[in-house]
């Protein structure tokens, strides 16, 4: 299991480094630098500006700089912002992680629960109407549900704000935005794992034995049920971080997400590099966590690897 | 004599599916004494087990639906009526169960552990230690080598014949008054079957239950029943003492099932089988069943109801047919 | 609470084997099987008449309106629907019905041909690597794991944000990041019917090669493409639709419903109107869309069937 996890943790580390390289290059080999917005800017201040920030060195020499700071946690300056990316980083992150944490946990608590219902009552009215609204949930996605929730909820009724994000009343149409979306798929994909496991032998052998209803589904049936909900969890994850660059535009929050795409708009190397890290660290480790979580599961695996 | 422990009367179960109402198991009367071994013999799809599943409530319901009789226990209780919560009293306490296939019918996600001693934590209200030592014992007496060790396994961990030494030790764990067998044989390999027939018996008595012992193969059954039940399109054909199915068989499909047992048949000699194929059982069948079987000849004198049963001695039962059997030489003909 | 009666295992019976040598000579026969348990389906066969009808709006919808959806008419702009104008005027004063179509013809357009793109990608691979098999099947599969790893639409966006957008590079993106599933489905699928009995009873029954991919493999391949093809047409018009939501799909004038819900959402306290129509016809496509394919898919393999 150690020699598994240790594994795992090298293999993340190099699709991390590739990811890294992969991104450096390619927002150098993309026309534009981060000044060209600025048309106003006179040659010769723009040329001190490259030579300030060492852009005027060749691709691989820039390449190794990087590296060597990057490896001692320093993401280098923003060539638009004030700030450096460490500190944009530390200020944006935290918002878009509360709420990526908001949608799963939304996503989750709807999503498994009405799976499992839809499955034990299968072909009853318990099943067909959370599974048809899921279908729904999932024909809408977060740049449709979003402006109709604020518009629904934010301009006709008023009940919360369509934009901005300072009290607790700000999380939850942005929350709600991209968890509806996730607990969609999440019920359906629980619903079709535990069917899986509900009609296989040993659920008969356990009924054999006189176990009662409840415990053949919690002690029975979800470990198998839920495995694939748990291999969902890694997709799950980097949809909500997409989804959250759309509700971060909709709602106006000051998140990770956002700095995203308009520091790719504005070629503003480092930072793009920086919010890519942060991503793919974010969605390698959850890939990590859930083969770990997989193979806790799952015995079969578990002798395989070992 | 006693009162049976099982009286099951008029059984008629039918899964009424899209493509038609499958009449699987039709007016099945028996009784199982205390114990004693009974076989249900019959080729596939003849309802052998979903007789069981019937008595057991394990019918999928729909498509399934038990349209008539009784299956009473004790002379008290009607498993068919029972209420479920009843019926989780019954199974795996009263009644055990034993399947088909041992590599599907345990629960690869749980230890042998966990699964072995989960009768005796809900039948017998025992601490987890006491029933993991239950369980070691268990297994020790299906003769699991390393016991101790092995009940922390996973069932992969275990060879075929291994996991269905399991199966049994889970079903005798809480030494149930009646043990159902389901083709407890079939999915293993001829090495092992042996020993799993010679274990059952063995458990058996051991614990004095009774079993019904489910196969479609007669040989199995030949050394080990006291009395045999064979079944052919959903309803009895024959029954009677061991000694009368094998040695005063009536039914020309008894007859049959024993020409097609290897060590049985004149050695040297092709084995016999059954030309034709089972009848579809989603049509409904007018007369007598086993006339419809391409190959057999019938005098047709049974065409609108089914033949009744007649007594031929105290536990001698037989369905008339006047259906006649080819010849060895015939069959091999039109192959 | 009590066991639901109707879950058993028994419920889920394996094809007996008679099933499977009727295939031998009747492969053609699990078509009109397919065919009768999906006009069977009413909600697949309206979702099917409704995309028919969607894809007339949107092609031959546009030319029988007068407007043009790329000149702008500033005199008239932010109208609300009227009867010169159906679905009212958007922040140019362009016919915002014209538009809608317009954008249809774009995602709808979008979402065939780039799958059909990955499907032409990922079919090939995947029957390649399923048909090399051994070490080179390995090293195909592996190489996709990777990919699948990679956060892709992080790198979407970056693409169509660094380098200069046009309707080619959305393709291009679009069709590398869809065909990975595709592959791997085929891949799967080829080698499980290599497995199969009843290709196996076809060789036995010297059937010639031939005769066994034109009537077994290439039927029972196609039949689970097409249903993840349908499958995959609404998830390439999400990502299309989220890329022209940013800003970063197809470029103005040319509207897509993406850029249209976004243009909606920009407005949504004054012109909801802009929203909920093309919002409307967003949602109601891809729900058909997803209807048709589980249709599609119960038909063609009614063991996998939900129910
Ligand atoms: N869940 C079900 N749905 C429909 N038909 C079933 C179901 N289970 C069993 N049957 C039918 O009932 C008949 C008897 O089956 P079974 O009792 O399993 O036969 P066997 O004697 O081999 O044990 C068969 O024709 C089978 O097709
Ligand atoms: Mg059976």
């Amino acid at each position: 299991m150690f020699k598994f996890i240790l594994y795992r943790l090298l293999q993340t580390l190099l699709v991390l480094w590739v990811i890294v390289t992969v991104t450096f290059f390619l927002v150098r080999l993309a026309p534009g630098d981060p000044f060209s917005a600025e048309r106003s800017m006179p040659s010769h201040v723009k040329e001190r500006l490259m030579q300030h920030y060492g852009l005027d060195q060749p691709a691989w020499v820039q390449y190794g700089n990087y590296v060597s700071s990057l490896l001692q946690g320093d993401l280098g300056p923003s060539y638009t912002q004030s700030r450096n990316v460490n500190q944009i980083l530390a200020q944006t992150f935290p918002v878009s992680l509360e709420l990526g944490a908001w949608a799963l946990l939304i996503a989750l608590c709807i999503g498994l629960p009405v799976g499992v219902v839809a499955a034990v009552y299968r072909n009853t009215r318990l099943d067909y109407v959370p599974m048809s609204m899921a279908m729904v949930g999932i024909c809408l996605p977060t740049f449709v549900l979003g402006p109709l929730l604020a518009l629904f909820f934010g301009v006709w009724l008023n009940w919360f704000n369509v934009s901005g994000w300072f009290g607790p009343h700000d999380r939850v149409l942005p929350a709600l935005t991209i968890g509806l979306v996730y607990a969609a798929v999440i019920a359906r994909i629980t619903r079709g794992g535990m069917l899986e496991i509900l009609t296989r032998d040993f659920i008969r052998t356990a009924r054999a034995k006189g176990v009662p209803f409840h415990t053949i589904i919690f002690k029975h049936t979800l470990r198998g049920g839920l495995l694939p909900v748990v291999s969902y969890m890694g997709p799950a994850l980097a949809g909500v971080i997409s989804g959250s660059f759309v509700v971060e535009t909709i709602f106006q929050i000051p998140g990770l997400g956002r700095e995203f795409v308009s520091s790719a708009f504005n070629r503003d190397y480092t930072l793009v590099l920086g919010t890519v890290i942060v991503y793919a660290a974010l969605i390698t480790l959850a890939n990590l966590l859930v083969d770990i979580v997989q193979v806790l599961l799952n015995p079969r695996i578990r002798f395989e690897d070992s | 004599m006693a009162q049976p422990v099982l009286q099951v009367q008029n059984l008629t179960t039918r899964f009424h599916t899209r493509n038609g109402v499958v009449r699987a198991v039709e007016d099945v009367s028996f009784d199982l004494n205390q114990g004693e071994v009974l076989g249900i013999v019959g080729e596939s799809g003849c309802g052998k087990s979903v007789t069981c599943y019937s008595m057991m409530g394990l019918i999928p319901q729909p498509p399934g639906r038990i349209e008539a009789g009784s299956a009473v226990l004790d002379g008290q209780i009607d498993l068919l009526k029972a209420s479920e919560r009843e019926m989780n009293a019954i199974r795996g306490k009263r009644i055990s169960m034993i399947f088909q296939d041992p590599m599907t019918s345990l629960n690869p996600y749980l230890r042998i552990s966990t699964q072995l001693i989960e009768p005796l934590q809900l039948h017998e209200k025992l601490s987890k230690k006491a029933a993991i030592e239950r369980g070691v014992e268990a297994l020790k007496e299906v003769g699991i080598p390393q016991a101790e060790e092995r009940i922390h396994f996973y069932p992969h961990e275990f060879s075929g014949g291994m996991r269905q030494r399991v199966m049994i030790a889970m079903a005798m764990i809480t030494q149930p008054d009646i043990l159902i067998a389901d083709e407890p044989t079939t999915a293993l390999d001829v090495t092992v079957q042996a020993q799993i027939l010679e274990l059952i018996r063995q458990r058996q008595q051991a614990n004095g239950s009774a079993v019904i012992l489910i196969t479609h193969d007669l040989g199995v059954v030949a050394g080990l029943c006291d009395r045999i039940l064979v079944m052919y399109a959903g309803r009895v054909v024959e029954t009677g003492t061991a000694h009368e199915v094998f040695k005063k068989a009536r039914h020309p499909y008894t007859i049959a099932l024993q020409r097609s047992i290897p060590s049985l048949g004149t050695k040297g000699k092709p084995l016999y089988t059954i030309p034709g194929l089972p009848p579809d059982l989603s049509k409904p069948i007018p007369g007598d069943a086993f006339a419809l079987r391409k190959g057999i000849v019938s005098g047709g004198k049974w065409d609108h109801t089914p033949p009744p049963m007649v007594q031929l001695s105290e536990t001698h039962w037989v369905r008339e047919s006047d259906c006649e059997l080819p010849s060895l030489e015939e069959v091999l003909r039109e192959c | 609470m009590s066991f639901p009666k109707s879950l058993s295992p028994s419920s889920k019976r394996l094809p007996t084997v008679e099933i499977q040598l009727d295939q031998i000579e009747e492969g053609t026969s699990l078509w009109q099987d397919a065919w009768r348990r999906l006009s069977s389906n009413r909600l697949a066969l309206i979702s099917f008449w409704l995309l028919v009808a969607m894809v007339l709006f949107c092609f031959v919808g546009p030319l029988l309106t007068s407007y043009s959806y790329r000149t702008p008419n500033l005199d008239n702009a932010l109208q609300g629907p009227s009867w010169a104008h159906w679905f009212g005027t958007d922040d140019l004063g362009r016919d915002q019905l014209t538009r809608v179509m317009k954008g249809g013809q774009i995602s709808l357009g979008v979402g065939i041909l780039a799958t059909t793109v990955s499907l032409i990608i990922g079919v090939l691979y995947g029957a390649t690597a399923a048909y090399l098999g051994g070490k080179i099947d390995n090293a195909m599969m592996r190489f996709v794991d990777v990919l699948y790893a990679l956060p892709f639409t992080i790198f979407v966006i970056l693409l169509m944000t660094l380098f200069e957008r046009s309707i080619l590079l959305l393709f291009l993106v679009i069709g590398a990041v869809e065909w990975l599933t595709m592959a791997r489905i085929v891949r799967g699928q080829v080698i499980s019917l290599k497995r199969q009995e009843f290709i196996e009873a076809a060789v036995s029954m010297g059937l010639s090669t031939r005769r066994i991919i034109v009537r077994h493999l290439i039927p029972n391949v196609l039949g689970v493409v097409a249903v993840y093809a349908t499958l995959t047409v609404p998830a390439v018009m999400l990502l299309e639709s989220f890329l022209s939501f940013l800003g970063l799909g197809v470029q103005p004038p040319m509207p897509s419903w993406g850029s249209l819900i976004k243009l909606g959402a920009d407005n949504l306290q004054l012109y909801p109107y802009l929203l909920v129509i093309p919002a409307l016809f967003f949602s109601l496509t891809l729900f058909c869309l997803n209807f048709l394919g589980d249709g599609l898919r119960d038909a063609l393999d009614p063991q996998s069937s939900k129910d």
